[in-house]
Parts: C-alpha cells; structure tokens; sequence
C-alpha cells in the first residue's frame, strides 16, 4: 500500500466518522426532546419521529463520500490504485467538505430540530413548517455532498 | 381552483331555529362566522362535559379491546340512528365508569390493607391477643423496636432486672421486642432501654391476635382480587361493545357543534351570517328550505374589508397534494390556487429523488394496500393517496435512470452514478424549468386582474433572463467548460440552433427590467437605480436555481445505499447460509433505504415547493373553510344521501 492510498483511506474514513458523529449527536438532542414531547402527548410520535430524523441524513452523506472513494480506489474489490502521496491529498482534501459541514451543520440542524419539536408540541399542525425550517439547515450539507462528490469524481 | 365565497345573510323565526341549525348541519354546506354582539345558538356546556367522559371511558376500554385486525371496516351509521340520543347508550356511560371507580376502590382497599400486613408482619408471632398488652396488675408490657446489633444488651438489661424478653420478626425498623417488667423495676428498665436505641411502637389494642389481623387481611386482599377480575370482566364485555360509546362520542360532538353555531337573537327572530361556497348555493337553499317556510335569505359577494374561507377544488389527482399547501399556507382569496402546478412538480420532482423501479413498485403496492385495508380518512388518506401517486413517477424515472433496486439495467436517460454532471445540469434544467412555472402563475395573476404591462415588466423579463441563461449554459459553458454536449443519452445539438438567441434574450429582459423596475419609484434617483436593484436580484433566482442540486444529491444518495446492499449482500453469497444471510441484507438495508429515502425526498420536494416555487408568486393566509357539519371521528359514514360530513 502506497502512503498516497493510505491518506485517501484516512480520507473517507474521516468523512464517514464526522458525518456519523455529527448524525448521531444530532439525532439524539432531537430524540430527547421528542421524548418528552411524548411523554404529555404520545399522539404526537409520528410528527415528532419525523423531525427527529432529519440531522440523520448527515451521516449517510459522510458514508455515501466515503463509498465513493472506496468504489474510487478500487478497495470493494479488485486491485486498490497505488496513488502517489499528493493524489492522496488529494482525495483527503474532497472529503472535507462532507466531513467537517456534515458534522457541523447536522449538530446546528439539530437545534432547529429541538425548536421546531417544541413548537409541534404546541401546535402540532405546524410540524411542517418546522420540517421546512430544518430542512433548510440541510442544504449546506447537500452542498457539501456535492462538492465532495464531484471533487472525488473529478481526481 | 379556488371557490369563490357568498355570505350568506339569514332571518328566520325563532322557533324554526333548532329545525334549521339540524337541517344546515345535515346538509354541511354554511359557515356560520361570530357576530358582534352574537351569541351561540345553546349552551353546549353539558354536551362537552358528557363528551369528555365519553372519551375518558373510551381511553379506558381501549386497554381491554381486542387487538384490532390488520383489516378495519367502514363503519356506516344510518341517520336515524345517528340523530337520536339513545339513553342506553349513557346508561352504558355511567355503568363504565362506577365498574372503573369501583375497581379504583378496591385496589385503593387493597393497598391499605397490604401497608397494614407489613405494618404488623413483624409481631405476626406474638402468642397474646394486642388488648392484652394493656398490661396486668403487676407487670407492663412494651413493645417496640431495636437494632439487631444492641439486643443482646437489652435482652440483658430486661432479664437482670427479672422481666421478661421475647424477640419477635425483622421489621424495617429492626428487630421488633416484646418487654415484660414488673410495675415497680419497669421506669428504670425503660430508661435504660431507651438508652441503647429501643424505640417503643404502641401497637392498636384490638380484640385479637396478630396473626388473625393478618390472615384475615389476606382473605380481603384475595377476595378483592377475584371481585376486581369480575368487574375488569364486565369491562372487557363493555370493550367489546364500546362501539356504542364511539358513536355516543361522534354524537355529542356534533350536537356541540351545533350548540355552539354563533348567531344573534332577537324577541321574535334569529339571525345568522356566515360563507357559503358559490357552487352550494343551491344545496344550501334547499336546506332552509327543507327546514321552513318563512325565512329571509340574502346572498351577496364579500366585501374588500371581509376574510372568507379558502375552499380549494381541483380533480382527483390534485387533491391529494393539496394537503402539502395546506400545511405551507391555505390560500387567501386574492392567490392563485397553487395546486395544480403545484401537484405536478411536486409529483415529477419526488419521482426522481426516489428514482428507482423497485421502489416505485414497493411503494405502489404497500400505500395501496394501506389504503385498501386501513380505509385512513383526513389528512393520513390524502398523504397515502399523494406516495401512491408518486410511486408512478418513482417508476418512470427509475425506467429513465435504468435503477432496479439499486441494479442499473440499460438507462434510458442517465445514469446517476456514472453521468454526474449530467445529472446535475438535468437538475439545474428542470428547477428552471419549476421556477419559470412560478413566474408564469406570477404573470397570470397580474393578467388576472388586468395589469398586463406589469406581467410584461416584472415576470417576462426575468422568464427571458433565465431562458437565456439556461440557453447559454447548454449550448456553450457547458459544452467549453465540461466537455459535454449531451445530457446522459439526451442529445443537445438541437439547441446549437437557438445559441444566437441566448444573448439577445438576457439582453432584452435586463433592459426591460432596467428601464422599468424602478417605474413606482417617487423620486427619480429611484426611478433610474430602481432597475439596477432589481437586476441584483438575478443572484437570488441563481441560487433558487443552484438549490435544485438537491435533487441529484438525493436521488444519488438513494442509488448508491441501494449499490452498497446490493454489493454487501453479493459478497456473503455462495453458501445456503450466505444465500440465506444476503436475503436479509436485501430485505433490511432496501426497506432502510426506502424509508429514509421518502423521508429526504418528502421533507426537501416540499421545500423546493415552499421557498423555490411558492415564493415567486404565492401569498397564502387564508383560512379554512369548516361548514356547521356531523363531526366524525369513529363514523366514518352516515347512511344518507345529502349529508356531507366533515371527516376528522
């Protein structure tokens, strides 16, 4: 294994673990906090699960880099590329985006998450407006996703 | 389309009253709106109380239901029967209620019983009925408490002195002691006592021994217990006909309802206000009708300063979407319905973040089964009937995207994995595409009310603006700077012939828009920068633009889950345990996969609708149209042919 291909691997797993943590921080702040929506209001499980959800697709993004550039690499199968130490760089430096927005902004859209589950605990027809609110912390993330991804494809 | 609304101004006598509220309830077409000064048409205090127990009571029986089958029936329920109180059915109310009071009682008796066995479990072997430690003539008895570890002391402290000393059970307080002095060694024994830790108890002087009380207790306990399962018994036999309760619940709500119709009185008359829809006009006058003879009746247009209710009516296959404006804003009278261009982008643009065959047919299956077997009513129809509908367009791109579970068979259009770029310009296409629709609506509404040149100046320029642009982008960057003149298998050469007009049509629509942006301006310094303000607005509808990106993310994201199960479950196959292992791969990580996958493309299609699409034209604040109607919660139909129900 060449040192090129091992920081490209150092790479995707960076972005598979920081988009995981990040997730997995996120879904649990909203998850307490559905929690105690549903403990006044059980009827409100499907709504809040929902919003619960959303700072969960961070974690997929991180994975998703982190499968391409294996699929990249040739590392499911097949003869993994021996990359030079730069092409390496390369690959650690695509992964970033994912990596550190993925982290961050799915912990920042776990806050607007536990405000908007706090607002459906009030006034439950409003769960959409909060999904929409969410989402929208989301977009920086997708558009990290695709700056990972067509950086990865670009190399 | 949008209903438009009639207010409807109504004299009638006051003893028709009742007649008529029935019968516009029935018929479920008036909105009557509170009137100042108004009142309500009764007092509703006692339908609410008795609603509240009947839900209370429902809460209850539902522990002791059966479970109830994968398969629900339509529950109809013929008007006659729905129309008429029946007594029973409150008897049946109060008789449900005393059985749980009842069993409350008993296992409060219960609990008190077992604190009094715990409270004498420790002098269970004191062999002297409790008065008999009143004492004697010569001797005192005490009982009371030590710790385990200072009853030898005390045990020693009695005999020395010549009482006597008996230990008895452990209680939580400690070794429970029975002391016997004589009269006159007794204080100085106690003093001692007390000194090394005795705590005295004074036990209840009864008539009986210890182990009496507690047997006798036992036997209570027991018998409770078989009274309890006798009433919990009778309670399940309620469960099993709680039917009744829901019908009495859906009921006395709608009595209520009708209760609390807002309208003013006077000596002789009464009167009422409220909308009506344009097309019900006649339902509704047929409704008075049927109700009396003499009555006064004017229909007229809301006035500027008036809010009527939104009704939206579109086609079938529209409805369903509704429910996602709905939930942004309902429309106000001076909108657009927004749902018919609205349903399909929303329709088209979830078909291609799921993009898949499979689980376009996964989807088309399970929602019509959903529907079929759990007949939803309300909100959770109208979202089921919206995934049915989209798992066609799910289908459609799956068969252009050439996706099989994740397997690509023989793409049509692209293939997201491999014609990234492609795919992207593909969505930065259809969001212009879906933003364009918006400014038409836009434009449409200008027109609507006459002001052309405005649909001209404001909406046309920038339709051109981005024509051009998006013209421009297919026929020369994207050609120059990504080196594709095609999107995926879709050959662009076509447009090489319209790459001439790109320029003109950028250049048309900014100069009509920094000519005349700026026409509503007071001063002339905002008349001439007015354009080039609106001009710098050209960075908002590339963002607008830019964000339909997400649909390429997402739509990758769900191909390559699908890849990587399908790669997982490739690699433990060959073994009859790997073949096994792999089906639970599939079956697991597809159905994850399906699930996240509807969740992202519901929660971001609906933002795209909400911020990209609506924000170019859509106002909303309007309010919901709720007819005085039969509320019905556990009905789901009333056996008549002109009532109209709201569902709930």
């Amino acid at each position: 294994m060449t040192e090129g291909l091992l920081i490209a691997i150092i790479g995707a797993a960076v972005a598979a673990i920081l988009g995981g943590l990040g997730s997995a921080i996120g879904v649990q702040m909203a998850g307490k906090a559905s929690a105690g929506v549903c403990s006044e209001n059980p009827d409100l499980f499907g709504k809040v699960l929902i919003l619960q959800a959303l700072p969960g697709t961070q974690g997929i993004y991180g994975f998703i880099v982190a499968i391409m550039v294996m699929i990249k690499l040739g590392l499911l199968g097949g003869s993994p590329a021996q990359l030079s130490t730069g092409e390496g760089w390369a690959y650690f430096g695509a992964c970033m985006p994912i990596a550190l927005i993925g982290l961050i902004s799915a912990i920042l859209q776990a806050r607007t998450a536990v405000s908007a589950i706090h607002m459906t605990a009030k006034q439950p027809e409003a769960s959409a407006k909060g999904m929409t609110m969410t989402a929208m912390v989301e977009t920086y993330a997708i558009l990290a996703l695709l700056a990972s991804i067509l950086l990865v494809l670009g190399l | 389309m949008i209903v438009p609304m009639k207010k409807a101004k109504l004299v009638v006598m006051k003893d028709d009253k009742d007649e008529l509220l029935k019968s516009l309830q029935k018929a479920g077409v008036f909105m009557p709106i509170p009137l100042p000064e108004g009142e309500t048409a009764g007092d509703a205090a006692q339908e609410e109380a008795l609603l509240q127990r009947a839900e209370k009571s429902l809460k209850l029986l539902k522990k002791f239901r059966e479970k109830e089958g994968l398969v629900r029936s339509e529950r109809v329920v013929e008007e006659e029967e729905f129309t008429k109180l029946d007594p029973l059915r409150q008897a049946m109310l109060s008789e449900i209620e005393e059985t749980d009071m009842k069993i409350a009682e008993l296992e409060s008796e219960n609990e008190t019983l077992t604190e009094q066995i715990n409270y004498f479990l420790p002098w269970r072997d004191l062999d002297i009925r409790l008065s008999e430690l009143s004492g004697t003539k010569h001797s005192v008895f005490h009982t009371g408490f030590i710790k385990p570890a200072r009853k030898d002391d005390l045990a020693l402290a009695v005999l020395e002195a010549g009482g006597e000393y008996k230990e008895l059970g452990l209680g939580a307080d400690g070794l429970a002691i029975l002391i016997v002095n004589y009269v006159h060694d007794d204080a100085e024994v106690m003093e001692k006592a007390k000194a090394l830790g005795f705590l005295e108890t004074n036990l209840p002087r009864e008539e009986r021994f210890v182990s009496e009380i507690i047997s006798e207790n036992e036997d209570k306990i027991k018998e409770n217990l078989k009274e309890i399962e006798r009433l919990q018994a009778k309670l399940e036999e309620f469960a099993r006909e709680s039917e009744k309760i829901e019908v009495l619940n859906d009921q006395l709500a709608s009595i209520g309802a009708l209760k609390k119709a807002p309208l003013k009185m006077t000596l002789e008359t009464v009167y009422l206000e409220g909308w009506v829809r344009s097309d019900q006009t006649d339902k509704f006058k047929k409704a008075i009708a049927r109700a009396m003879d003499l009555y006064d009746l004017e229909l007229v247009d809301p006035s500027p300063e008036d809010k009527p209710p939104t009704y939206t009516k579109n086609n079938p296959l529209v409805t369903p979407f509704e429910a996602i404006t709905d939930m942004f804003s309902r429309p106000s009278r001076y909108d657009v319905d927004p749902n018919p261009a609205m349903s399909f982008w929303f329709w088209m643009i979830f078909g291609m973040m799921m993009g898949d065959v499979g689980y376009g047919l996964l989807m088309f299956v399970l929602f019509l089964v959903l529907i079929k077997i759990r007949k939803p009513k309300g909100d959770s129809l109208k979202l089921f009937k919206l995934l049915l509908y989209s798992s066609i367009t799910t289908i459609f791109w799956g068969v252009m995207f050439g996706s099989y579970f994740g397997y690509t068979i023989n793409p049509i259009l692209l293939e997201p994995m491999n014609n990234l770029t492609d795919y992207l310009v593909f969505s930065f296409v259809i969001g212009a595409l879906h933003v364009i629709t918006g400014i038409l609506l836009a434009a449409y509404a200008n027109i609507r009310e006459g002001k052309w040149l405005d649909a001209l100046f404001d909406q046309l320029s920038w339709i051109l603006i981005i024509l051009g642009l998006m013209l421009l982008l297919l026929t020369s960057i994207m050609p120059s700077l990504l080196g594709l003149d095609s999107i995926g298998n879709l050959d662009l050469s076509f447009l090489q012939k319209l790459e001439p007009a790109a320029l003109p049509l950028m250049i048309t629509g900014a100069a009509i828009i920094l000519l005349t942006a700026g026409r509503n301006k007071k001063n002339i310094f905002g008349k001439v920068f007015g354009g080039f303000l609106e001009l710098y607005n050209i960075t908002g509808y590339a963002s607008d633009i830019l964000s339909y990106s997400r649909i390429m993310a997402l739509s990758l994201s769900t191909a390559i889950i699908a890849y990587v199960m399908n790669i997982l479950a490739e690699m433990v196959m060959g073994s009859f345990i790997g073949y096994f292992v792999a089906a639970v791969i599939y079956l697991i990580g597809h159905v994850f996969n399906l699930v996240m996958g509807l969740l992202s493309a519901y929660v971001h299609d609906s933002r795209l609708q909400y911020i990209e699409f609506f924000g170019k034209f859509y106002e909303g604040g309007g309010e919901k149209f709720v007819p005085l109607s039969y509320k019905l919660k556990y009905i789901d139909q009333i056996q008549d042919q002109d009532a109209k129900q709201e569902v709930y």
